[in-house]
């Protein structure tokens, strides 16, 4: 006659729901599987292109706290210090789709013209503060970058563009 | 010794006697005071005769008393939900003596509509556990583990054109391992930033 309360929970739903529960697990991963590779497809076709503007001033020591990533390339730059990381653009692009982006007073304009065998080719157009535009169409591949150096016409300052792409 | 006993105390001691309470020799006090002393024989009638009346047949009592409210209002009083071991024994024992008559309320208590929701959720949080802890490394385990890859970029460039109003451009790549740095002039009438 003593009745536990055990007994309200049945075991039949419960065995039900362990096995409910077990089935879902098993199969999860292949529910996230799918859409990673759905989503590996569709990011395939967008290449994500990094520029980093960095200006040094002739004669000047030392950089700033985010420029010293780039220190290696800035140790390349003979004659100039005083690095200064002034923006950062994070930008993706698929083939014909460019993007601009206005900075130090030059504008930056990055195009994806083509993206195949593992290789970009981007045209990246630096118009400098006189108006004048400075194209570069080069091929990178995945990882790879360049670096566009601008300077100024009487030499006191250098624009850095340091141009990554990755996919 | 009796003849020194006001009435009143002579009175208590007799009823005290007829109820079993003496002590000590009051007992052979009241007896030799009923051998001798007719006023105590009369209190002692008096009490015999007073007893008898209040005497109540309980049998027919009993019978004749409805006890099905009683059992009613005892229904009312019990909590709601499963019985507890003890209230279980009590109403067990109780039902085989009283006459129900609305049996549906001994009735075993009806789950609760909580009851089947949170089963299965108890059950499947076990069986959730169950799985993180044990299958789920296991499989873990059995799959070869990814090889970080740590591959260095190539910087190699393949410059397409160059197209600068500046009075000079220039290129410079030691090796693939360091990035190309396309060097050129911006034109005159500048406004350095």
């Amino acid at each position: 006659m003593k009745q536990s309360r055990n007994q309200y929970w049945g075991l039949g739903p419960r065995l039900l729901a362990a096995a409910l529960a077990t089935v879902a697990l098993v199969a999860s991963p292949s529910l996230i599987e799918e859409p990673k590779l759905v989503a590996d497809a569709q990011a395939a076709d967008v290449v994500s292109v990094t520029v980093d503007v960095v200006r040094g001033t002739k004669g000047a020591q030392g950089s700033d706290q985010r420029s010293n990533k780039h220190r290696s390339v800035l140790a390349r730059v003979p004659g100039y210090g005083g690095w200064k990381f002034l923006d950062a653009l994070n930008l993706k692009l698929s083939v014909g789709t460019s993007a601009d982006r206005a900075v130090a007073g030059r504008k930056v304009q990055v195009s994806l013209e083509s993206f195949a065998g593992g290789k970009a080719r981007t045209r990246v157009v630096v118009t400098d503060p006189n108006g004048k535009p400075h194209k570069i169409t080069s091929t990178l591949g995945k990882g790879g970058t360049t670096v566009l150096t601008a300077q100024s016409a009487g030499g006191r300052e250098v624009h850095l563009f340091i141009v990554t792409v990755r996919w | 010794m009796g003849a020194k006993m006001t009435p009143s105390e002579r009175e208590q001691l007799i009823q005290r006697y007829y109820d079993g309470e003496t002590i000590g020799r009051e007992s052979e006090l009241v007896e030799e005071m009923l051998r001798t002393e007719p006023e105590a024989q009369e209190i002692l009638e008096k009490l015999v005769m007073l007893s008898d009346n209040i005497k109540i047949d309980l049998g027919a009592a009993v019978a004749a008393e409805d006890f099905s409210e009683y059992w009613d209002n005892i229904q009312r009083r019990l909590p709601e939900g499963p019985l507890s071991g003890e209230v279980a024994t009590v109403a067990d024992a109780a039902s085989s003596a009283v006459v129900m008559r609305k049996g549906r309320r001994m009735a075993p208590p009806r789950r609760p509509w909580l009851a089947w929701v949170l089963g299965p959720a108890l059950g499947a949080a076990a069986a959730a556990l169950i799985m993180a802890l044990f299958v789920l490394p296991a499989s873990r385990q059995q799959a070869p583990a990814p090889v970080a890859e740590v591959v260095a970029p190539d910087h190699t460039i393949e410059i397409d054109s160059i197209e600068s109003d500046g009075p000079l451009v220039m290129v410079m790549q030691e090796n693939s391992e360091q990035p190309a740095i396309i060097w050129f002039v911006e034109t005159d009438a500048e406004t350095e930033g």
